[in-house]
């Protein structure tokens, strides 16, 4: 059932077993299993049925972009741009891109600073499987030529350094389907035993004295009036960077922010980017254009496949995980790279080669330096103090990339498979990063208080009813685009809390 | 670079300079180049050059290219260069030790 938050009573107490604040994608399939377990939900979602600029400009705060020797950049709209505040929340805009995170990544690596997830990707295999269900997407197998129905044409098994990671495409995602999207947003909404509040903002979660329960949630409403919830359980589902600001601006019993016994509370903030520089990043690929088509990430119908570096080869360079992504052809010029191209192949005794752009992938490996915090004298139309994110790359995943593309270069040399195309220097890397619409880590998820703030079922540490979903929970973030893995994670939180509630 | 700069670097390379003359015009230079631009050659020979001051490799290119089997020799040099990683940057890319080498015997730059 839709509701408005606005047209209540002010000074409402509204009562539910479980209330889940935030009505994106997280939030609404776990209100959607829970309902179907018998357990009655309400749902807190900021904005209404579409976006609004109002509402949107809540999100409004400070950013900067930087790594070591890289020139810092300032991009504030980012905070905006990259997620949607109204009922599905960033799955209204998202492109349906969908990969599980590769099981290293779930590892600790001696190499990688905080490094590791309490939860393997084993046990996260079933999950997952029933993530791709409900997409309606293949499920991922560990071999990928069975998934995507052709062997990796540009190696093909010929390195053990790179290796083929599919990806596919789901249709319920709203920059592609809107009426699939929008049936993924009615399968909650019509649901007998969930009830969603639009235009419900949180704006603090109240703890008992002691500090290990969550009280009620005070709700304010843009018309002025303002509300609370009381529930057994509490979820917190409003994405990567909402999540740690309302534990952070919670802090009348914890003082540093609920959940944040280590300081760990908006560190070790994560984002995806791709990194290439105009018309100089490609691959020249001495294999047929026909063979190539297992690589074309446009196929939105059938699983693509992008280069990854291997298991192998991260812990041989002690580097970090790394992907090449293959696009559009490149039209043939009269220019030094066809004359580079030229004599590869030439010496090669192969036919001309066939040009792609391409673009890389870095994993952000988890950086204290990386921080989301409040601007406490800076507060939106709610009074709600507005956040600043210093998104930082440690020196060692930068410094990796260059070996790990040597790395590349080499084996597509060794194999005769062709050549790679990058001129930038160390310096350039930032300024070559488009950031993806990822936020991830700053809730991070640890077996124990002192290296996280919720633990293997994403229940903050040391409060016994509140829960975090979503990808600001993952420890490390792989270079897989969040919303399967989140998705899965909320199949299992759902399947946790039906077995506590029941008991 | 300037061109007193390349003169500068030429010299460096003397051995190579002469043997450079009869390499680029071999039989295996020929098929290498092939109908490509020999001012782009220049430019990456030069490029190549720029970055190098050990003219061991080119030397062995050269004496490379006027031998029999040289593209069959020289196939297996610059798979050799990947498997150990000598790689150079020219222009972008990410090319073998004995490519930069062969650009810089072929290019006209160093005659």
């Amino acid at each position: 059932m839709l509701l408005d938050a606005e047209e209540l009573t002010d000074g409402s107490m509204l009562e539910v077993k479980v209330v889940i604040a935030g009505g994106g994608m997280a939030g609404l399939l776990l209100a959607r299993q829970l309902g179907d377990a018998g357990i009655d939900v309400m749902v807190l979602e900021s904005g209404g049925q579409a976006q609004d600029a109002r509402v949107q400009s809540l999100y409004a705060g400070k950013m900067t972009l930087g790594g070591p020797g890289n020139p810092e950049r300032t991009l504030d709209d980012y905070l905006i741009s990259s997620r949607v505040r109204c009922l599905g929340g960033s799955g209204n805009v998202w492109g349906g891109k969908c990969a599980p995170l590769d099981p290293l990544d779930f590892q600790r690596r001696d190499w990688v600073a905080h490094s590791g997830w309490p939860v393997t990707r084993a046990a996260m295999q079933p999950f997952y499987d029933r993530a791709c269900d409900l997409l309606e997407i293949p499920r991922f197998t560990a071999d990928a030529k069975s998934m995507v129905g052709a062997e990796e044409p540009v190696f093909a098994g010929r390195s053990t350094r790179f290796t083929a990671r599919p990806r596919c495409y789901t249709r319920a995602s709203g920059a592609i389907d809107g009426g699939s999207y929008h049936a993924y947003k009615q399968a909650a909404a019509q649901h007998e035993r969930v009830r969603i509040y639009l235009k419900a903002n949180l704006t603090r979660i109240r703890l008992s004295e002691d500090g290990q329960r969550v009280t009620s949630l005070e709700v304010r409403c843009l018309n002025g009036r303002t509300h609370r919830v009381r529930a057994d359980t509490y979820v917190m589902a409003m994405g990567g960077i909402e999540n740690a600001r309302l534990l952070l601006a919670s802090n009348d019993v914890h003082r540093n922010g609920i959940g944040n016994h280590s300081d760990w509370l908006g560190r070790a903030f994560q984002g995806h980017a791709t990194i290439e520089r105009d018309a100089q990043t490609s691959l020249m690929l001495m294999r047929s254009a026909t063979s190539l088509a297992p690589l074309d990430p446009t196929s939105r119908s059938k699983p693509h496949i992008v280069l990854g570096v291997s298991d192998a080869a991260q812990r041989e360079i002690k580097g970090v995980n790394f992907t090449v992504t293959v696009t559009g052809r490149v039209e043939p010029t009269r220019d030094a790279n066809a004359t580079v191209q030229s004599l590869a192949t030439r010496l090669a005794g192969q036919a001309a080669g066939e040009r792609r752009e391409a673009y890389f992938m870095l994993e952000h490996t988890p950086n204290r330096d990386s921080r989301l915090s409040l601007m406490p004298g800076d507060l939106d139309e709610l009074r709600m103090p507005r956040v600043r994110l210093d998104m930082r790359f440690d020196a060692a995943a930068l410094k990796s990339f260059a070996p790990t593309l040597a790395a590349f270069a080499s084996e597509l040399g060794r194999s005769e498979a062709g050549r790679v195309q990058w001129p930038g220097e160390p310096a350039d890397l930032i300024s070559a990063m488009s950031l993806s619409r990822h936020h991830m880590g700053a809730t991070r998820m640890a077996g124990n208080a002192k290296d996280g703030v919720v633990d293997e079922h994403c229940l903050v540490h040391g409060v016994r009813n509140l829960y975090v979903a979503g990808s600001s929970v993952f420890p490390t973030s792989g270079i897989a685009n969040p919303t399967l893995t989140l998705l899965a994670l909320a199949f299992r939180l759902s399947d946790h809390l039906r077995s506590r509630l029941r008991a | 670079m300037d061109r007193r700069h390349l003169l500068q670097l030429i010299l460096a390379l003397g051995t190579t300079i002469v043997l450079s003359d009869t390499a680029a015009s071999s039989a295996c230079a020929k098929s290498l180049l092939g109908d490509l631009d020999a001012g782009l050659i220049e430019e990456l020979g030069r490029e190549y050059l720029a970055g190098r001051r050990d003219s061991a490799a080119l030397d062995a290119v050269v004496k490379l290219l006027n031998a029999d089997h040289a593209l069959i020799e020289l196939r297996k040099k610059v798979q050799a260069d990947f498997t150990a990683g000598r790689l150079v940057n020219l222009s972008g890319w990410f090319v073998s030790e004995t490519e930069g080498c062969v650009f810089a015997a072929l290019s006209r730059c160093d005659v």
